[in-house]
């Protein structure tokens, strides 16, 4: 009954718009096999894909009592997150989800690089996937600054003046961003506007491109790019799996696994939400979150133009990578000079975003304690075996 | 405009220009530090002390040989003065910007090598007027001639902050009290604060948790301001036990709104834990039926 009517559905619209052509196109591109080298590195897209989605249910729940005004903003997600029921939920979702992306992000980027999978005929993949950071890297940007906090207003006040030291447009970009001198009422409905209409469609635009020439190109090989690939015929004959249902169920479990373990952070390290922002008072050790933290840090060693230049360059050949890295091959132990420098250049990351995080720290280390200042260098400050002990009764002072 | 201009922006815009400035030395300090990091290696001995403070005093007084003049300077490095900004003048008078041993103990401006024993409470109460004002009329104030004062029992230098156990303090009490009435005076104080710190540790662990505490925080901290207005340095047993008593009318609600906020942080935690055995189970099953389809 249920298969006469939709048969009966098909051919009716196919008889006016074609939707046969679709169909087929989707039926030939999901039936079309993987290749057999797919481990679990290679679900880490459909990973970040899954949070994109999760972000957009929670996101829809939290814009109903979000109010995007300086004056309201931080009282409306404290009333989220204590008032409105399950309003705790949906803002941690919502923020480890932000934070959970952005990992899954970078380790499938880091994934591609090492399988070389933007190399010929990949390209095209892999400049939309460049605007997919992007553009995620801006969700995290704005979004940081909506709860209106002391860390967010002071995070994105650092951040956008890093772009201020742009050569030329410097000045330009940062009272784009802001709209105004400094952060204010402007900047948080401008970026408001961007993290909840601009940014997701964009986004949608630019994933399902990424998606469709994925698809329609198969993962690429571990073969180089010397050799022809294979069709699906051949893949299937190699042993190669239906992406569709053996592949897609082998996401799904990857899915279910990184949802399952940030519950259990959501329940057990929930993330905070500080103090009301105040612009007449800085706090020590701003610092903006963790994904800008290496650049930041970065920038503060270099002068200030060089840096964002450098910066600059760096991102830029990132980008272009499939165009200036034209070497055939694809394994990655076929190709040790981009496979060290690329493990170069994480290790460099890391240990720049550590020291973003140290800096304007205290720490007592076997018994000394030291201030590390900005540039995460330490200073021993004294060597006292415990300063004064804990308020215990509550006789002192006058409060 | 121009106002908000200095306190949002001006600040950062100087803070890149302090970075270009000493960008060299930090090249070289960085890859020092690179280089330490790398090896873990807590980097110690050779960097420079800082200099905690400016405040002549302390540095003149600490490189002096007579430990009854060097010693106050260690004492009160450790007290709970130093962190809130309460340094030697203040209580010693005299010019702590000034290298010169004469200006810097000069009469003229209030100088004071021992203070006076039947003005310590004022010196004090400068900033501890509750408690100053509980303790004049106090059997220890006027009636009992400003004995024992205020830095007999909490420290001249090494101010920390108080807590029961500075009551027994052997010399302090028993010259005049028995032991029995010690006893009593800690139970007392104990029952009065001792639950004020239990829900403002049991406040901020649930705060973790993620479940406001707003409201048990601010109720402690009513508590604690009524004992401390009411019976801190009353030291008259009867009014304190009074105070008391009607302390712990109020700590049962404060305890239920303890117990609430922790049932909560339970049930978010028990329902965390049965999505996430329900994603493990969907994941299991996926995997099974996966397996279980045909090769083809
Ligand atoms: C929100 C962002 C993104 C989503 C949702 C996404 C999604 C996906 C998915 C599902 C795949 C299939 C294979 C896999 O998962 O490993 C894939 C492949 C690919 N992605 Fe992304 N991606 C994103 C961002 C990026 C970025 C930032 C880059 C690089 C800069 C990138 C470059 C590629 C390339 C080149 C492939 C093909 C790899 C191959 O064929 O071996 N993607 N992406």
């Amino acid at each position: 009954m249920i298969r006469r009517l939709s048969n009966a559905l098909y051919h009716w619209l196919d008889d006016r718009v074609e939707i046969s052509i679709v169909i087929d196109f989707c039926h030939r591109q999901l039936t079309k096999p993987v290749p057999r080298h797919l481990n679990w590195l290679f679900s880490f897209g459909t990973v970040t894909l899954a949070f994109f989605l999760s972000q957009a249910v929670s996101g829809v729940f939290l814009m109903i009592y979000y109010e995007a005004s300086a004056d309201t903003a931080y009282e409306s997600v404290r009333y989220i997150m204590e008032q409105v029921r399950f309003g705790w939920l949906m803002r941690q979702v919502h923020s480890y989800g932000a934070n959970f992306m952005i990992a899954f992000l970078l380790l499938h980027s880091v994934r591609v690089f090492f399988y070389g999978g933007y190399k010929k005929p990949r390209e095209l993949t892999w400049l939309f996937g460049f605007a997919l950071l992007c553009v995620t890297l801006a969700f995290g940007f704005t979004g940081y600054l909506l709860p209106w906090d002391q860390l967010s207003y002071w995070g994105t006040t650092v951040g956008t003046e890093i772009a201020a030291a742009t050569p030329v447009i410097g000045e330009y970009l940062l009272i784009l961003m802001r709209g105004g001198e400094i952060i204010s009422d402007v900047t948080l409905t401008r970026f408001f506007m961007a993290h909840v209409v601009l940014l997701p469609w964009v986004f949608i635009g630019l994933v399902a491109v990424h998606l469709v020439l994925i698809r329609y190109k198969g993962i690429s090989p571990l073969e180089g790019t010397d050799v022809p690939e294979k069709t699906p015929e051949e893949l299937k004959k190699a042993g190669g799996k239906p992406f569709y249902p053996q592949h897609v169920m082998k996401e799904a479990i990857v899915v279910l696994l990184v949802l399952a373990s940030m519950i259990f952070m959501i329940i057990y390290y929930p993330l905070p939400l500080h103090e009301k922002a105040d612009p007449f008072n800085t706090p020590v050790g701003v610092r903006p979150e963790w994904y800008f933290l290496s650049s930041y840090q970065a920038l503060k060693y270099l002068p200030k133009t060089i840096g964002i230049i450098g910066s600059g360059l760096v991102v830029l050949a990132i980008c272009l990578l499939p165009f200036w890295d034209r070497t055939p091959a694809r394994r990655p132990s076929r190709r040790p000079v981009a496979t060290s420098l690329g493990i170069m250049f994480i290790v460099l990351n890391i240990v720049l975003a550590l020291l973003g995080k140290i800096s304007e720290t205290e720490m007592t280390i076997m018994g000394t304690r030291y201030h590390f200042d900005i540039y995460g260098w330490p200073h021993a400050i004294a060597t006292v075996e415990e300063p004064a002990a804990e308020p215990d009764t509550g006789d002192g002072g006058t409060e | 405009m121009s106002e908000l201009t200095h306190a949002g922006y001006r600040p950062g815009a100087g803070a890149w220009n302090a970075l270009s400035a000493r960008t060299a030395e930090y090249t070289a300090r960085s890859a020092v530090i690179l280089l330490l990091l790398l090896v873990w290696t807590p980097a110690g001995s050779a960097t420079a002390q800082q200099a905690v403070t400016t405040n002549t005093c302390v540095s003149c007084h600490a490189d002096l040989d007579d430990e009854d003049m060097s010693l106050p300077v260690a004492e009160w490095q450790r007290s709970a003065h130093r962190p809130a900004d309460i340094a030697c003048q203040d209580c010693h008078g005299g010019n702590p910007a000034s290298m010169v041993e004469d200006e810097a103990h000069d009469v003229e401006r209030d100088f004071v090598g021992l203070p006076d024993p039947y003005v310590v409470h004022e010196l004090c109460g400068e900033c501890h007027q509750v408690q100053m004002e509980n303790y004049v009329p106090s059997p220890h104030g006027l009636e009992g001639d400003f004995w024992p004062n205020c830095v007999d029992c909490h420290e001249n230098h090494e101010v920390v902050f108080p807590r029961a156990s500075l009551i027994s303090i052997p010399d302090n009490c028993e010259d005049c009290h028995e032991q029995e009435i010690m006893d009593d005076f800690i139970a007392l104080t104990d029952r009065g604060l001792e639950p004020v710190n239990e829900f403002r540790r049991a406040a901020e662990e649930i705060r973790s948790a993620g479940v406001p505490v707003d409201l048990i925080l601010a109720q402690a901290s009513l508590a604690r301001d009524a004992y401390i207005q009411q019976a801190s340095h009353v030291f008259v047993l009867d009014k304190m036990t009074a105070v008391v008593d009607s302390l712990e009318q109020v700590y049962p609600r404060i305890q239920k709104e303890v117990n609430t906020a922790r049932t909560e942080v339970d049930t978010r935690r028990r329902f965390g834990w049965m999505f996430i055995g329900l994603f493990l189970v969907l994941a299991g099953v996926i995997w099974l039926y996966r397996r279980a389809l045909p090769e083809d």
